[in-house]
């Protein structure tokens, strides 16, 4: 058997992937700690300017990001496709340790291209509810419920918490169910026994 | 016999309709109806209990404080906690003020277009078909008198925001004390604006109304009532939670001043838009169900009883009790007993803001409790108020107000017992049938704030008497 | 006079300069001559405290007998009217005809609509009682501007607070017309003059999306706030009556719209936080639900009588994700599956990626083929013998029809 390289991550993605990692994982931190600067004694414009630098950098990535997955027409690999329903339960046999042997859906399993959406959407919502909240004094005379400003604070909360807790997740399961494709996150390629 | 109805009773706060029925150009019978309902209590159901005394003092705009310290006592009582002493002065003094506020407006901007005959232009116009009695000189130095009244009534609410950051509606009152630390400058500015209130009330006030007096001698006459009256008393001392007046009740049977007993009291939905409470011995289950078509009833208010007897209270109650005032029980009396007050309060606010010490704490931090009983009794401005919480799982489980209007603007109660301001009525000559000033000028003297009347709450009995004891 | 732009510049001042003081003396003047225009002003309480006719009264420039005598003409306002009974609902009934679509209207206390408004009238008229709501439509029909005065007013406010027994409701979501909201609770004595001064003088004033008036409400709280560098370097007040930063007490200060620091209130006198209390954010449409509790940031979330605070609720979503993960990391190590992964994840195997290389896949197929095909066989197999079947019973049929005709031609 000799093996083969496969590219599965091309550098795009690669530096879309952990450009987004990095400014997630910091605003949700700074987020966090603007909800609740009760640690640490930091001075909170430092925080908060942190938190906007990397918001803006946040839209400008996912924007690119975005536009990427369009015109390469790759999204269906990444988003959960109405196809992707009749293999949710093989997936879930196997996560709940119905089934031994991983089945194979590809570049991502059902699971994951699920939670990718959910991102997707809530980084819809939350750059839209981000900038109403910048922009405070000027979004109130758009439309009424811009208004609304506590509950454009709980979406964003509960949207923070969400990136919060699926994070972990998404690096639990990336790390102890495939290795070899946290390892494609960073070198591009898979190895593998030719046919 | 005639049945007329007076709606809407202007000059007091929030809707009263009241309908009389007059024989031989007097009353001979009355009924008063207050014509809203909101349900303060079972909003609080579930919240916070630190935010009861901000959230209560919406009942009511004119006695906003008074709901704010009644809470306040409640939240105390609950959390086992006490206000530090330079907090206790200052709760008195934003209570105090407002009561100035309050007293203030009620003697001049509600009562006394009643006796005095106003300037040619709206509100005061049109001119009802009043007999004014006072002479030009004296009439003019009067309504001189209720705008000098309606601004110091003003400042009166500066003097709270000086410690309660805005009035109405302070925010500065906690359990433990008020979060304004007072210092010179804000003594200062307060003594100012207390010397202000001291020198109308002091000189112009009482003078201002034995002229009324003078002119209206029959109001001395009109409008007794039941004669029962009873407070809870005021303002604790900082250092020993003395309260400078006292509570207590006079009961027109024994004519003697006795030991008040919150046990006894109780509150009938005869005649309320409320349905029945069950109480099936399921204490706190039940709740108020507003019943609109009920036969019988005509009032939102409830019917609060003190051992099943309709009792007044209110600044006459108060001083009747305290000794100090006892010319009479009549309509005019207990404007008279207010503007005595109203200089009695001036007096003390002067003297709480000499007792506050700048640098000591004027409130500290406390341990909030999971579980908890608390009961706020305290007179306001009308009379006697009383909040009732409990806290479960740190949330408020059940929450009971019975206002000061409640009690004086009670209507029938099971025994068909008339409230006090419907007795009162009772005998008031009507001459002009159609405009029938009168009744309004006896049902003013109590001073009504429907508002903080109608949202009340009934619960099942047995449950009240546990949880005041 | 002053012109609409100089106001405006007073109004945003608030600071320095107390808001209608300026315009005093122009005013007097403008009065004398006859440039005022004393537009009349209907001002009705529905579900309220009178906390706003009480605030209205606590103005000190204009005072109260300024205002009365030179700026309005209060025609009905059961707080301040000399005339009660029949004879202050005539002169609200005479406005109301003389003065069609010149008069003010404004409003305090939220619109009751339980039961269709019984739970609060307001006045009789030819002997029959009259519902606010009803009142409400009524007069607002015919007012030159609506203008709902307090927070109840506006939105609701806290006589709509949940469960909202009485169904209360802000003036706009019950009349079908434009109105001009100045909230608070109680509405500051200057934003109420103020906005009646804007429409008497110079006409509508610029809203915002909530039909707030911008001058008043254009900015938050915490934008102009005497608090504000305490929050930017982070020194937070734990307990109230400290002198720093309200934030970690809840202050709603940062979603709420209001020129509070700036003007404060009772003349200038003092502003919650500045009594270091937090700001509870009265101006908002989302007062006091949204608001509450008022010692932290976030509302309460009630959903048909549970009630969760939303810190707690994540700290729970949270531990939930955590139990999640240790379960199924447990079921990993459990199954041995983890070892596998972890040793072996990174090796080369099988390809993952195409079909082709992938025997079990092309074994699966031909077997579907070959399913397939048998599907097939089997179906055609039914379908011959139901046409044979089909045929059998044709032939019995004919053949017994024959019998019997055969029979009959025998007889």
């Amino acid at each position: 058997m000799s093996l083969e390289k496969k590219l599965v991550q091309p550098l795009p993605v690669r530096i879309f992937h952990w450009l987004t990692a990095t400014i997630v994982f910091t605003l949700v931190l700074t987020g966090l700690y603007i909800n609740n600067p009760t640690f640490l004694d930091l001075p909170l414009w430092w925080v908060r300017k942190v938190h906007f630098y990397f918001s803006f950098l946040f839209i400008a990535n996912f924007t690119l990001y975005t536009y990427y997955y369009a015109i390469t027409r790759k999204y269906p690999e990444v988003l959960f496709m109405p196809g992707d329903i009749k293999k949710m339960p093989r997936l879930l046999a196997f996560e709940f340790f119905l089934e031994n042997t991983q089945p194979n859906f590809g570049r991502y399993n059902p699971g994951q291209k699920l939670l990718f959406t959910a991102w997707f959407l809530l980084a819809l919502v939350l750059i839209c509810d981000g900038l109403v909240l910048y922009f405070i004094n000027l979004a109130q005379n758009i439309f009424y419920p811009l208004a609304l400003v506590n509950t454009l604070r709980m979406i964003i909360y509960f949207g923070t918490v969400f990136f919060a807790i699926s994070i972990p997740v998404h690096i639990y399961l990336a790390v102890t169910s495939d290795p070899a494709k946290v390892q494609a996150m960073v070198t591009g390629y898979i190895e593998q026994n030719k046919p | 016999m005639v049945r007329k109805r007076i709606f809407p009773v202007t000059r007091i706060h929030e809707p009263l309709s009241i309908e009389v029925e007059i024989k031989n150009g007097a009353v001979t019978d009355a009924w008063c109806s207050s014509m809203l309902y909101r349900g303060f209590e079972q909003m609080m159901y579930n919240r916070d209990p630190r935010d009861a005394i901000w959230f209560t003092q919406r009942i009511c705009g004119i006695c906003s404080s008074a709901h704010a310290i009644a809470a306040c006592y409640a939240l105390q009582d609950a959390y086992g906690v006490t206000a530090t002493p330079n907090g206790v002065l200052l709760q008195n003094i934003i209570f105090g003020a407002d009561i100035i506020q309050n007293h203030l407006r009620h003697l001049y901007v509600l009562v006394m277009p009643d006796y005095v005959e106003g300037p040619d232009i709206p509100p005061f116009n049109p001119k009802p078909a009043i007999d004014y009695r006072l002479p030009k000189q004296i009439n003019d130095q009067l309504m001189k008198h209720y705008w000098e009244a309606a601004e110091l009534s003003a400042r009166a609410h500066q003097l709270i925001a000086i410690f309660g950051a805005k009035a109405p509606h302070q925010q500065a009152i906690y359990p433990t004390g008020v979060s304004v630390a007072p210092d010179a400058g804000k003594i200062k500015a307060a003594q100012a604006i207390q010397q202000d209130l001291y020198d109308f009330a002091a000189n112009k006030v009482q003078e201002d109304f034995e002229i009324i007096a003078h002119y209206y001698p029959e109001y001395l006459k009109i409008g007794r009532g039941y004669g029962n009256l009873m407070s809870f008393g005021m303002f604790p001392h900082p250092d020993n939670s003395e309260l400078q007046i006292k509570g207590g009740l006079y009961l027109d049977s024994n004519k003697k001043v006795e030991k008040l007993n919150p046990k006894y009291i109780r509150e009938s939905v005869a005649a309320a838009w409320y349905r029945e409470p069950v109480s099936g011995g399921k204490p706190l289950k039940e709740t108020t169900i507003p019943q609109n078509n009920k036969p019988d009833a005509y009032s939102w208010t409830k019917a609060p009883r003190y051992q099943d007897q309709p009792v007044e209270s209110g600044p006459l109650a108060r001083w009747w009790i305290n000794g100090k005032y006892r010319r009479g029980i009549s309509a005019m009396d207990r404007l008279l007993a207010r503007a005595f007050e109203l200089k009695y309060v001036c007096e003390k606010v002067g003297q709480w803001l000499e007792q506050l010490r700048p640098g000591q704490p004027s409130i500290q931090p406390y341990e909030t409790k999971k579980e908890g009983l608390g009961v706020g009794l305290t007179d306001a401005m009308r009379g006697a108020l009383g909040h009732w919480m409990e806290i479960h799982e740190g949330r408020i489980k059940h929450y009971q107000i019975i206002t000061p209007t409640a009690w004086n603007l009670s209507p029938r109660d099971e025994k068909n017992r008339r409230g006090p301001a419907e007795e009162a009525l009772i005998g008031t000559p009507v001459e002009n049938v159609k405009s029938a000033h009168e009744i309004g000028r006896v049902i003013r003297s109590f001073d009504p704030c429907l508002a903080c009347a109608v949202h009340l709450i009934e619960t099942d009995k047995n449950r009240r008497g546990s949880l005041v004891t | 006079m002053l012109t609409r732009r100089e106001f405006l510049k007073l109004c945003a001042a608030g600071a320095s300069v107390s808001l209608v003081s300026v315009l005093l003396p122009d005013l007097a003047l403008a009065a004398k001559s006859g440039a005022i225009d004393k537009l009349p002003v209907i001002w009705i309480e529905l579900g309220s405290c009178t906390g706003d006719s009480i605030s209205l009264a606590n103005t000190m420039d204009p005072s109260q007998k300024k205002l009365f005598s030179e700026i309005i003409d209060l025609r009905y306002h059961w707080l301040h009217m000399a005339a009660q009974d029949g004879q202050s609902v005539k002169a609200l009934e005479d406005t109301v005809q003389r003065d069609k679509n010149r008069y003010i209207l404004v409003i305090e206390g939220s619109v009751v609509t339980a039961d269709q408004g019984k739970y609060n009238y307001i006045l009789q008229k030819n002997g029959s009682l009259k519902t606010g709501i009803d009142m409400l439509k009524y007069l607002a029909e015919h007012a030159r501007w609506v203008m709902p005065v307090g927070s109840c007013a506006t939105w609701g406010g806290p006589a709509a607070a949940y469960p909202n027994p009485a169904g209360c409701k802000g003036v706009a979501e019950v009349i079908h017309r434009p109105v001009i909201n100045v909230p608070g609770c109680p509405a500051h004595p200057d934003w109420t003059v103020g906005t009646l001064y804007h429409l008497i003088n110079y006409g509508e004033p610029e809203l915002d999306s909530a039909y707030r008036p911008k001058i008043f409400f254009g900015r938050t709280v915490h934008d102009r706030c005497t608090r504000r560098q305490y929050f930017e370097n982070g020194i937070f007040a734990r307990n109230p009556g400290e002198e720093s930063c309200m934030y970690l007490l809840g202050c709603k200060g940062p979603v709420t719209y209001a020129d509070c620091p700036v003007r404060q209130w009772n003349d200038h006198v003092n502003w919650p936080v500045e009594a270091s209390s937090p700001c509870i954010g009265c101006t908002s449409p989302e007062f006091p639900d949204g608001m509450m509790p008022y010692f932290k940031h976030l509302p309460d979330i009630r959903l048909h009588g549970a009630t969760a605070a939303p810190d707690r609720l994540a700290k729970a979503l949270g531990i939930g994700t955590a139990v999640g993960l240790g379960t199924h990391l447990a079921g990993n190590i459990f199954t041995g599956r983890i070892g596998k992964n972890l040793i072996s994840g990174t090796k080369p195997k099988a390809s993952i990626v195409t079909k082709k290389t992938y025997p079990a896949k092309e074994l699966e197929d031909k077997v579907d083929a070959l399913l397939e095909k048998f599907d097939n066989l089997e179906q055609e197999l039914t379908h011959a013998r139901q046409k044979s079947r089909n045929k059998k019973g044709l032939i019995a049929k004919a053949k017994q029809l024959l019998g019997k005709d055969s029979g009959e031609e025998t007889d």
